[in-house]
C-alpha cells in the first residue's frame, strides 16, 4: 500500500489544547492520523509529544478542543510502549505479555495469543525468563509483544528505543517496520531522532517548543518495504536534511515566537 | 557461589570457636572469679543444669515475641493500606504513629503495666513489644505501596484495570520488597520490645528469659545469667535468619537485592 492512497482518518485532533496549571503544553493542535499510517512526531524536549500520546491513550484530558475517533473504532483499542520497558519485574515474560488479556478478563484463546505475540517479536524460548535476566533490547521486545497482544488498531510508541545502543535500535526499527507491514495497524511514534523518523515513517510531524504546535508536516514518499539500503538512498538524506533544518529553525528563539 | 557460601558460614564459625577457646584459656590462666566472668565451660554446665527452667523461659519470651511480631505485621500492614487509600487518615494518624515510635518504650512501660498488667502481665508485654515493632512495617509498607512505577500504573489504566486488580497485581507486588525489609527490622525489634518490657515488669508473673537474667543477676548466679543471655542471642539470630530466608524465598527470582552475580 502506498501512502498516497487516500484513506479515512482513524483519529482526528480538532483544536486540541492541553494546559497544566499555568503551563500550556499543547496549543490549538489540529491534525489527523489516517488508518494504516506510520506517523512520527519529532520535536525538542517539552514540546508536548508525549502529551499527545497520553491524550490519545485516554491518560489525560484535553483542556480545549476535541479528539475524535473514527466511528468504526468504538472501543479505541490502543497499545502503548513507553520509553522504559515498563515490565513487572516480579513476573515472567509470558505473564507480562499476557497482562492486558488478564486485566480485561479475556481468557479465550489467550495461550495461543501469548505464544503468537512472543514469537512475533522473536522472544521464543524466553517465556519463563524474568525481566531482570533480559538485555535492554529483549525487554523492549517483550514490551512490544504486550502492546500487540490485544491487536490494537493504534500503536503508540513514546521514544521506545532511545535508551538502546545503535545496532539494537536499527534491528528493532526493522522488526517494528515488518510487524507494521504485516499487521496493518496504525502507528504514532514519538522520537527525538530525525533519522529514525524518516527511516520508519510515511509522515513526519515537526513540533515547536512549548507551547507545542505543528511546525511542519511532511510525507516521506518512499515506498515500503524499506531496509538498510534506504539509509544510503539520496532521498533519505534529503528528507533528513530538510527536517533537521526545520527542527533547527523552530528551536532558535526568534522564529519560535 | 558454593565456595562463597562456605566462606560465609565457615569464617564466622571459626572466628567464634577461636574466641571461645581464647576466653576459656584466659579465664583459667588468670583465675578470674566466676561472678566476674565465668568460663564458657561453666556457662555450658549451667545451661545443662538449668535446662528445663530455661526452656520454659525461652518458650515464654519466644511466644510473646512471635505474637507481637504477628500483631505488628497485621496492624502495620492494615494501617499502611488505610494510609495509602485515604490521605485524610494518613495526615490525621501518622503523627501519632510517630509519637508511639519515638517515645522510649521503657518510659511508658510502667503505665501500660498499671493499666492492663496487674493481672495480665503477658498482655502488657505484648502491647509494649507491639509498640516497638509495628513502626518499621508501617513506614516501609507505606513507602512500598507508594513507590509503584507510574508508567505501569498508566498501563493498568489503559487496559481498564479495576481497583482490585491494581491492588493485587501492582501495589502489593511493588510493596513486597519494602514490606519484607520492614519485617526483618521488626523481627529484631519485637524481641527487644519483649525483653525491655520483661525487665520493666520485674517479677509480676513474667517468667521469660529477661526475668531469668535479672533473677540470676540478683543471686550472683553469673553462669546462669550468661546461659540465659546465650539463649536470647540464639533466639534473635533464629528470628533474623528465618525472616531473611523468607525474604530470599519470595524475592530470589526477581528482586535486585536477592540476586547474586553467578
Amino acid at each position: 500500500m502506498s501512502s498516497l492512497e487516500p484513506s479515512e482518518p482513524l483519529i482526528d485532533f480538532a483544536g486540541v489544547s492541553r494546559r497544566f496549571d499555568n503551563l500550556v503544553a499543547l496549543s490549538d493542535l489540529s491534525f489527523s492520523v489516517n488508518r494504516g499510517d506510520f506517523v512520527s512526531l519529532v520535536g525538542p524536549s517539552g514540546c508536548g509529544k508525549s502529551t499527545i500520546l497520553r491524550l490519545i491513550a485516554g491518560l489525560a484530558e484535553a483542556s480545549a478542543g476535541e479528539i475524535r475517533w473514527s466511528a468504526r473504532e468504538p472501543d479505541h483499542r490502543v497499545g502503548f510502549v513507553f520509553q522504559e520497558p515498563t515490565l513487572m519485574p516480579w513476573a515472567s515474560v509470558e505473564r507480562n505479555v499476557r497482562l492486558p488479556l488478564d486485566l480485561q478478563g479475556n481468557a479465550v484463546g489467550s495461550a495461543d495469543k501469548v505464544r503468537n505475540a512472543i514469537s512475533r517479536v522473536g522472544l521464543e524460548g524466553f517465556e519463563r525468563a524474568m525481566p531482570g535476566e533480559l538485555s535492554g533490547g529483549m525487554k523492549m521486545r517483550a514490551s512490544l509483544a504486550r502492546a500487540l497482544i490485544t491487536s490494537p488498531s493504534l500503536l503508540l510508541l513514546d521514544e521506545p528505543f532511545a535508551a538502546l545502543d545503535e545496532i539494537t535500535r536499527f534491528k528493532l526499527n526493522d522488526d517494528l517496520l515488518s510487524l507494521w507491514q504485516n499487521g496493518r495497524w496504525t502507528v504514532v511514534f514519538v522520537t527525538h531522532s530525525v533519522y529514525e523518523a524518516v527511516y520508519l515513517s510515511n509522515r513526519v510531524i515537526v513540533m515547536t517548543p512549548r507551547p507545542g504546535r505543528i511546525a511542519e508536516d511532511i510525507s516521506i514518499d518512499v515506498p515500503y518495504p524499506r531496509d538498510e539500503s534506504f539509509r544510503a538512498d539520496p532521498a533519505y538524506h534529503d528528507y533528513c536534511q530538510q527536517l533537521s533544518a526545520r527542527l533547527r529553525d523552530v528551536m532558535t528563539p526568534e522564529s519560535a515566537g | 557461589m558454593k565456595s562463597s557460601l562456605l566462606a560465609r558460614i565457615v569464617a564466622p564459625v571459626l572466628f567464634g570457636i577461636t574466641l571461645i577457646l581464647l576466653w576459656e584459656f584466659l579465664v583459667r590462666y588468670f583465675e578470674v572469679r566466676v561472678f566476674v566472668l565465668p568460663a564458657p565451660s561453666a556457662i555450658w554446665a549451667s545451661l545443662i543444669e538449668n535446662f528445663p527452667s530455661l526452656m520454659v523461659s525461652l518458650w515464654f519470651t519466644f511466644r510473646i515475641t512471635l505474637l507481637a511480631l504477628v500483631l505488628a505485621t497485621l496492624g502495620g500492614v492494615a494501617l499502611a493500606f488505610l494510609f495509602t487509600t485515604s490521605r485524610a487518615a494518613e495526615t490525621t494518624l501518622f503523627p501519632y504513629a510517630v509519637v508511639l515510635q519515638v517515645t522510649p518504650v521503657v518510659s511508658i512501660a510502667p503505665l501500660i503495666l498499671i493499666w492492663v498488667g496487674v493481672d495480665h502481665v503477658e498482655r502488657a508485654l505484648l502491647i509494649l513489644a507491639w509498640i516497638v515493632a509495628f513502626f518499621p512495617i508501617l513506614s516501609n509498607t507505606v513507602f512500598g505501596l507508594k513507590s509503584v512505577d507510574p508508567n505501569l500504573r498508566d498501563l493498568f489504566r489503559i487496559y481498564g484495570a479495576s481497583r482490585w486488580q491494581v491492588l493485587l497485581r501492582l501495589n502489593i507486588p511493588s510493596a513486597l520488597p519494602h514490606f519484607l525489609a520492614g519485617l526483618k527490622i521488626s523481627g529484631g525489634l519485637s524481641l527487644v520490645g519483649t525483653v525491655v518490657a520483661e525487665f520493666v515488669a520485674g517479677s509480676g508473673g513474667s517468667t521469660g528469659l529477661a526475668w531469668r537474667i535479672m533473677e540470676a543477676g540478683n543471686r550472683l548466679q553469673i553462669p546462669k545469667m550468661f546461659a540465659a543471655l546465650l539463649l536470647l542471642s540464639v533466639l534473635g539470630i533464629a528470628i533474623y535468619f528465618s525472616l531473611s530466608a523468607l525474604e530470599h524465598l519470595l524475592l530470589r527470582r526477581w528482586h535486585v537485592s536477592a540476586r547474586r552475580e553467578g
